[in-house]
């Protein structure tokens, strides 16, 4: 089999995860940079005051997985 | 042991359940259509457009839609998704390997709907700037973004393909001073071609069932689309679109005409995969 065939081959794979990989992080950072905007006193504010809710509503659910399974 | 009788019965009485939920489900369907089935025929529903106005409720354009959004992105996910399904196999015991097989099996994760988001704020700019598309909404959108979605399904199953290869093929070849390549070439590929054409109509009836985004990115328009950058609407879309009207009114009955048609070909292609599945063992 041809080397070019063989180097093509390989670069089809290599070109299928940069693909992927380009793509996701375009993303990403799109939405980074979109939300970053979005960041204010007042919405951390409401994040630290939801956040005691979460952690609580974990725990308790923690617990009582725990408490089912002894 | 009481115990594990207790425990075996549920879980008997909860497949039962779920067995007779599940051929319930199309009778039901049915069922709801036949006050449709009295007023027209099914074969001019399956084959003609949707006019309201004139009194046709024909779904044959929202049909066709469908079929060529799910067959475009399933022949544009597969060429990448194999290439990351041989990179993943090629590097799996690697961190490189493990970095993207965690990323596919993250993104099977993603919910559809932020997927048609991805495709509204990033693609749909895009399409309406360098397209003839002029509002960006078009087929081409729909197929980039569905491809995108179905491509974790394919992947992980060409990749198991992959690794369901007898190993003593893989020992000869190598014995015989085989490259990486070659190896791949000559043997993994061609005792993997089930594999991929399973792989390909799995992801075909992921791409037919989706909803959220052909209702997203389509444009919804009632016609066939004339091209790739041209508006249409999928028979899920078709059923999002619907569910607000009259629930006694023709228009709404076809939702559940609809819902058997996409129950069928789900079905058809389970029944392809399994029989296909079948002459590999």
């Amino acid at each position: 089999m041809s080397d070019p065939f063989l180097r093509a081959f390989r670069v089809y794979i290599w070109g299928s995860v940069i693909i992927l990989l380009t793509g996701l992080g375009f993303f990403v950072i799109f939405l980074l940079i979109r939300s970053a905007k979005a960041i204010s006193m007042e919405n951390l504010s409401i994040a630290g005051e939801i956040f005691p809710a979460v952690t609580g509503t974990l725990t308790v659910t923690v617990l009582g997985l725990d408490w089912l399974h002894r | 042991m009481e115990k594990g009788k207790a425990v075996n019965s549920f879980i008997q009485s909860m497949s039962i359940f779920i067995i007779v939920c599940i051929l319930l489900m199309p009778l039901y369907l049915f069922i709801q259509s036949i006050p449709l089935f009295r007023e027209f025929n099914p074969v001019d529903l399956l084959s003609g457009s949707w006019d309201v106005s004139d009194n046709t409720y024909g779904i044959g354009d929202f049909l066709v839609t469908s079929l060529i959004i799910a067959f475009l992105s399933t022949m544009v996910s597969l060429v990448i998704s194999f290439g990351l399904a041989l990179y993943m196999h090629q590097y799996k015991n690697t961190r490189n390997g493990k970095i993207v097989y965690g990323i596919i099996s993250f993104m099977t994760g993603i919910p559809t709907v932020v997927y048609g988001f991805a495709g509204i704020v990033l693609l749909i700019p895009f399409m309406k700037k360098y397209t003839s598309s002029p509002s960006g909404l078009c087929l081409a959108s729909v197929i980039v973004i569905l491809s995108v979605l179905i491509l974790p399904t394919i992947t992980i199953y060409i990749y198991s393909s992959f690794g369901m290869v007898n190993k003593k093929n893989i020992m000869t070849a190598l014995s015989l001073g085989a490259s990486r390549e070659q190896l791949y070439l000559h043997i993994i590929i061609p005792s993997s071609l089930r594999g991929i054409a399973i792989a390909a109509i799995l992801g075909f009836s992921r791409a037919i069932s989706d909803t959220m985004v052909p209702l997203m990115l389509s444009g919804n328009s009632l016609q066939i689309p004339g091209s790739l950058f041209s508006s249409g609407r999928s028979l899920t879309a078709h059923i999002a679109m619907e569910l607000p009207g009259e629930y006694n009114g023709l228009e709404f009955r076809i939702i559940f005409f609809i819902g058997l048609i996409l129950i069928a070909l789900v079905v058809f292609f389970n029944i392809i995969v399994r029989f296909m599945e079948r002459i590999n063992e």
